[in-house]
């Protein structure tokens, strides 16, 4: 029999020679002592530290195994405080984990540690209709919690391929994706908050990531940190109606080529498929061979197709569809007419992976993305490294999101196909990022990555990443090893090669030696007309973006854009509508760019999350100087932190935003605003309540007491009319008739008097912001206002905006929606809206600011 | 643990397991405990690594091996194909071969597999369980004796056999030891609608059980002994077809070869032999079978699927469509009829606990249909149901019966009905 093995003994299959990863050895002694201390904090605790029962917590789905130290299977939240205490205490790591079905070695205790199984932990603990949205414990099955959904005509969009095993947690963790994010965004985009522990034992509650957010955006970054800021017990999450109708096609091609060219000819067209799913050659021909779907087996690629939204829509978007397919020469189209078939039209997809994992031993399964024009070239790319390398590669694509996942069959047990499989890997990552890619889309980088991250982002952002790790974990203590490397790593080449030197731009230049020579606080400003409710500080220097006017890039087949954030509003708003394109936060007005992105100025026309929901890049000069770029040209991407979420609502504390990619949309053709009024705002209020809730809900609205209670609905659509029909058929229910109006006409009208009513507290008064859930507007934004008061509501996100003209007195308590409150001559007071964040907040602007360059909020908003 | 580097040829399936976790959802252990531990990857990765002669202790692999049930849905989950079945024995007789006794199971289930061989004593000992339904006996005892079904079916009269075909294929009916002492009647049902149907159907008195439940408590030696008897008695016989009604007798005569895979001469005998068996229910869905008429009575019927029928025969359709040819009665699918019902050969006697979950677990989904017949084919779960029928009796009102018992009644029903049109009366369906 072979020695027993070291319990800490990393043993994975993959040397990595350059990582330096450490962590002192445990004798036996003070391994029993970890054991005694934690059955001592908690008696019921299931704790499991024999190396057989281990074992079964040394792997995920990426095929390495790492033995833990223990594995503590929660029950309930109230556990995990004390266990965080006690691997503090002893230096332990702890590793979260959902279902372990990790891509990229997520879960795998690479340094030994301590595993918080979550899977037992899978209660839904909240479902609000009215404001859809819900509370679940992390270890719910994605499966599962649809399945609960489904019963209320609901779902969860993020549903990746793994949905019926994967959890609530673990795709919150991953920022996961799936088939439908092409339409329905990742899971970043359906998280609201929740609760989480932080290493120190403290439970905390997670910001809001809705457009009344006071401070930083902390979710948004912890979402899609792999487990290595925090142990999350709770996720809240945006709901979704089901849509009415939907089609599912699936059209045959000779080339990738061709079918790629189709999914750019189907957006041309205005038209945001559901889904646009790509197999190529190989692939088909996998899935025949093990699972005959019924797929074209001479075919060069597969697109399936699935569009959904309301009838009307749907059955148009259908028929120009299938006359794009037909011009672009589709080898066959198929349609499905029953739920059936909509089954076998899917069943080719559903077995792709299990059809390649026939195939040997195991399947290394990547995941880059590119912009989307660009996928076939990358295609033929990772075809040409698996001929180079000797590998049959299957690749199947999210193509509408130029997301792609060749699939390497290799055996495990031959060291040498192992390191030629790691040889060709790399070749991959190295193509995709020459492409302006991600090196990874959506199965994040785990431990997988951790050394090519620096292929995608240079010292500077990988260094930042790093310093984010330690102000929410100074001692490196959650998931070491995972998502980003430890401060100061550089790969070999990197230590040999002078740094890359970055073009001079006058303009930056500039800017970078005011902030460096500045004697005192620099203040950013774009348009200059938010300055009185930026944090600001007396005899401050001002630094003015308006210099940066240029439109740096506008790809519509990629429906990107990209702009610096001088840009004004209006300017970008005619470049846009030229090519028939929206970004739905982007108001009519003369503000920039950088100011609305930086203010996370909340628009009446977008029902999301607000402008993180479109930001996909940034770039930023932070407080001594240097130039930061985060994010990609990409749909998706989730290598290392999500530092764009941070740039948004940052308001001038941790940088000069200077760039933004955004991601764009297609305009829908038809428009209209329905302007309704003559009622009391609580009969108004409900009834957009109602309309929030429509299966095809409204691009916007927002009510407004001003000249009276009046609410404006904004439909978009490819028919306008049915929509139009079903919103009278809601009104009509309450007594109330609409006006209707083109949106040409009326929407600059409804954004310069929203732009007039955040300026009237220049002149005097006090005006207010905050929110709800939506669901709690009725509650909140309904009171006895008097006569003067002016009130919008916004109801897809629960904003409030009050003014009153006379400020509010200094005893009076303030609503407990208020976050952040101005009044002529005074600076803008600010609510934190958790006081446990601030020494979070406190350390991630000192990572951007060391020197204090930029002014922060000032407290006392806590009236 | 003795040196497990004899077991190495296992690593060849292990390394096919990619950890992708589609197994957890089709696990019953995993469904009951969500512990990782418990699932079949788990159980997998244990395995591997005590072949691989890295643990250093055994008791977590002998409770993960032990509390399987055997019912390998994992394998019909499992997108890469991987043969659990043959990790899960290695693991079983390194354990054993090792000094473990975690497998030879209760007092219970020893005397069961003492007694599945001995027809005789089996059937004896069946009835006078039977009986033990209608004494009140102490709880434990009578936990286990509402698992018995109220009559062995041995002392029913025969009714009118159909004529046997003069041409038809011939089939050798395999009775199976527990269907055999327990469910006799079914076993006669199935040999009458296979008749009806066109088969010659002929039995060999010597046939003996089929090994599967000594084989799952790590006695191979005694699954092998057994194995070879009935290889032996059917070879031969020239029958075209060897046909049983239990789900998970019919699986283990289909992989007799399994056992064989040190001893090339026993192999090809045992995959002649296994190439020749079918669940009765696969030979009345074949097109060679002359289609029969079945009538209900307006029972609201659901399904407990055998999980070896299902999961290693994965002829788990065929029992559906003959619930869907009965008209007159409504038949439930549900999602979950395939899933394992907790009874795994001798796991509801070794243990009782998580056989009695998972059980509870499926009578809630069963109570909200609302059956008044729960079909089983396979007499574990038969058994096991009818202890769920009586745990829940507030909530289930339902009979349960095997598919033979169930679509014999029915055929019974229309051919009678088939009469009565005939002669012009109106005749009620016999309940
Ligand atoms: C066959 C297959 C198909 C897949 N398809 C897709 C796909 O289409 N799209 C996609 O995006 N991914 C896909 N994946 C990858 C994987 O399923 C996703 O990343 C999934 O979200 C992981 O969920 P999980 O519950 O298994 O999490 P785990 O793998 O257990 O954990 C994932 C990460 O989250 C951390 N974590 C888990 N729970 C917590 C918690 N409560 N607190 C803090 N940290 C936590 C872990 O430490 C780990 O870093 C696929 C995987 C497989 C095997
Ligand atoms: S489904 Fe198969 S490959 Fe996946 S974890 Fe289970 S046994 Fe392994
Ligand atoms: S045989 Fe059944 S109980 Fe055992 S691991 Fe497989 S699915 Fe689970």
């Amino acid at each position: 029999m072979a020695p027993p093995r070291e319990m800490t003994e990393l043993w994975g299959m993959l040397s990595r020679p350059n990582l330096n990863l450490r962590r002192k050895q445990w004798s036996d002694s003070e391994r029993a002592a970890f054991h005694r201390a934690l059955r001592a904090e908690d008696s019921r605790l299931t704790v499991w530290v024999d190396p057989d029962r281990l074992m079964a917590y040394t792997y995920d789905a990426t095929g390495e195994r790492h033995r833990p130290d223990a594995a503590i299977l929660l029950q309930d939240a109230s556990q995990i405080g004390p266990v965080l205490a006690v691997a503090r205490r002893f230096g332990c790591p702890v590793i979260g984990r959902g279902a372990g079905t990790s891509l990229s070695g997520g879960t795998t205790p690479v340094l030994g540690g301590i595993v918080l199984a979550f899977a037992q932990m899978r209660r839904v603990l909240a479902i609000d209709e009215v404001s859809r949205q819900a509370v679940v414990e992390p270890g719910l099955v994605n499966a599962d919690f649809q399945a609960i959904l489904a019963e209320k005509g609901l779902f969860f969009a993020p549903d990746p391929s793994s949905h019926r095993i994967s959890t609530v947690g673990g795709n919150t963790n991953e920022n996961s994706g799936g088939p439908h994010c092409i339409k329905y965004g990742v899971t970043t985009n359906h998280v609201l908050g929740g609760h989480c522990y932080l290493i120190d034992g403290r439970g905390r509650t997670l910001p809001t990531t809705r457009d009344w957010r006071a401070g930083l955006d902390l979710t948004g970054i912890i979402v899609g940190s792999e487990g290595t800021l925090a142990i999350v017990d709770q996720i809240e999450v945006v709901l979704t109606r089901r849509p009415p109708a939907v089609e599912t096609l699936l059209a045959a091609f000779d080339t990738v080529e061709s079918a790629i060219a189709t999914v750019s000819a189907i957006i041309a067209r205005q038209i945001v498929p559901s889904t646009l799913e790509l197999l190529d050659r190989k692939s088909i021909q996998t899935v025949e061979r093990f699972v005959h779907a019924g797929y074209p087996a001479d075919a060069g690629a597969v697109l399936l197709i699935e569009i959904d939204g309301p009838e009307a829509d749907v059955s148009a978007e259908r028929a120009t569809i299938e006359a794009i397919l037909g011009e672009q020469g589709a080898l066959s189209v198929q349609r499905a007419q029953t739920p059936e078939e909509v089954e076998a039209l899917w069943k080719g997809r559903r077995s792709a992976y299990g059809a390649a994992a026939q195939i040997a031993g195991h399947l290394w399964i990547q995941d880059v993305t590119v912009p989307r024009p660009l996928l076939p070239e990358m295609m033929k790319t990772v075809s040409a490294i698996g001929e180079r390398y000797g590998f049959d590669i299957m690749t199947i694509a999210h193509a509408g999101d130029g997301n792609l996942h060749p699939q390497l069959p290799y055996n495990p047990s031959d060291p040498e196909e192992v390191s030629r499989m790691r040889e060709a890997d790399e070749a991959i990552l190295r193509a995709c990022v020459a492409l302006g890619g991600s090196i990874t889309g959506e199965h994040g980088i785990g431990i997988d990555k951790l050394e090519q991250l620096a292929l995608m982002y240079g010292p500077q952002e990988r260094d930042r990443m790093a310093e984010i790790r330690q102000a929410f974990d100074p001692e490196g203590l959650l998931n070491p090893g995972k998502a980003v490397l430890p401060l100061g790593y550089r790969r070999p080449e990197e230590t040999d090669l002078p740094p890359a030197v970055e073009p001079a731009d006058p303009r930056l230049e500039a800017m970078r030696e005011m902030l460096q020579g500045a004697k005192a606080t620099v203040a950013v400003r774009g348009s200059n007309s938010q300055a009185g409710r930026s944090p600001s500080r007396a005899g401050q220097e001002e630094l003015c973006t308006r210099s940066l006017d240029r439109l740096v890039d506008v790809d519509v087949p990629n429906l990107t854009i990209t702009v610096e954030s001088g840009v004004r509003a209006d300017a970008l708003q005619r470049t846009l509508s030229e090519q028939h394109l929206a970004i739905p936060t982007l108001p009519h007005n003369g503000r920039t760019i950088g100011g609305l992105v930086a203010s996370n100025a909340r628009y009446w026309g977008d029902r999301g999350l607000g402008w993180r929901d479109h930001v996909l890049a940034v770039t930023w000069l932070d407080g001594s100087g240097k130039r930061l770029r985060f994010g990609r040209k990409t749909m998706k991407n989730v290598a290392g932190y999500d530092v764009v979420k941070l740039a948004v609502g940052s308001w001038g504390t941790l940088g000069v935003l200077t760039e933004f990619t955004f991601r764009v949309r297609p305009q829908p053709k038809e428009s209209a605003i329905a302007e309704v009024s003559g009622a009391e705002l609580s009969t108004l209020l409900a009834v957009a309540l109602t309309i929030r809730n429509l299966p095809t809900p409204p691009r916007g609205m927002v009510l407004s007491t001003d000249t009276g209670p009046r609410l404006w609905i904004w439909l978009e659509a490819t028919d306008v009319h049915a929509q139009q029909h079903a919103l009278e058929t809601v009104l009509t229910a309450s007594d109330l008739r609409a006006e209707w109006f083109s949106a040409a006409e009326k929407v600059p009208l409804v954004d310069a008097a929203h732009h007039e009513f955040e300026q009237a507290w220049n002149t005097g008064g006090e005006w207010l912001e905050g929110g709800v859930p939506p669901g709690d507007l009725l509650n909140d934004a309904v009171r006895d206002w008097s006569a003067a008061d002016r009130v919008w509501v916004f109801p897809f996100s629960g904003a409030i905006e009050w003014y009153r003209p006379e400020p509010v007195p200094s005893g009076e308590r303030l609503p407990g929606w208020v976050v952040r409150s101005y009044r002529t001559g005074q600076g803008p007071r600010v609510r934190r809206q958790s006081s446990s964040w601030v020494d979070v907040e406190d350390r991630i602007r000192t990572i951007f600011d060391p020197w204090g360059r930029f002014p922060t909020w000032e407290a006392g908003g806590d009236r | 643990m003795k040196d497990p580097s004899r077991w190495r040829w296992v690593l060849q399936e292990t390394d096919h397991c990619n950890k992708c976790g589609f197994c957890l959802p089709a696990c019953p252990t995993y469904r009951l405990t969500r512990q990782e531990l418990h699932s079949p990857r788990g159980r997998i990765a244990m395995v591997e690594a005590a072949v691989r002669g890295e643990l250093t202790t055994t008791a977590g692999l002998e409770e993960a091996l032990s509390y399987c049930v055997g019912c390998r849905a994992c394998e019909l989950a499992c997108p890469s194909g991987v043969r659990y079945e043959r990790i899960l024995e290695t693991g079983r007789s390194l354990l054993v071969e090792g000094g473990s006794t975690a497998f030879r199971g209760s007092l219970a289930a020893r005397t069961a597999l003492y007694l599945a061989p001995r027809k005789h004593t089996f059937r004896s000992f069946a009835r006078w369980g039977s009986l033990a339904r209608r004494v009140p006996l102490a709880d434990l005892v009578s936990d286990y004796a509402v698992m018995l079904p109220e009559s062995t079916g041995r002392s029913q009269p025969s009714r009118t056999m159909p004529r046997p075909s003069p041409t038809g294929p011939r089939v050798a009916f395999f009775s199976g030891c527990v269907m055999d002492a327990m469910f006799a009647e079914a076993n006669r049902m199935a040999q009458q609608l296979l008749t009806a149907a066109g088969y010659r159907v002929f039995q060999l008195p010597s046939e003996t059980c089929c090994g599967a439940i000594h084989l799952h408590s790590a006695q191979p030696a005694e699954a092998q002994r057994l194995a070879k008897a009935n290889i032996a008695a059917f070879e031969s016989e020239a029958a075209d077809w060897i046909v049983n009604t239990a789900g998970g007798c019919g699986a283990m005569l289909q992989e007799y070869p399994e056992l064989f895979a040190q001893d090339p001469a026993w192999k090809e005998r045992a995959e002649r032999f296994s190439a020749r068996v079918r669940d009765f229910s696969s030979l009345l869905v074949a097109e060679e079978a002359r289609p029969l008429g079945y009538l209900g009575d307006g029972s609201r019927v659901v399904l407990q699927n055998s999980c070896h029928l299902v999961n290693v025969q994965r002829v788990g359709d065929h029992p559906v469509q003959l619930l869907r040819q009965v008209t007159g009665n409504t038949f439930v699918p549900y999602a979950d009829q395939n899933f394992c019902c907790g009874a795994g050969g001798l796991y509801n006697i070794n243990h009782r606990e998580w056989a009695r979950g998972i059980l509870d677990d499926k009578m809630d989904k069963v109570a909200a249909l609302e059956p008044t017949k729960i079909i089983v084919n396979n007499p574990g779960c038969h058994m096991q149901m009818l202890w769920g029928v009586e745990r829940h009796k507030e909530r289930v009102h339902a009979k349960v019966e095997h598919l033979a018992t169930y679509l014999w009644q029915c055929h019974q029903n229309y051919l009678r009905a088939d009469e009565a049109s005939a002669s012009g009366s109106d005749v009620e369906a016999e309940p």
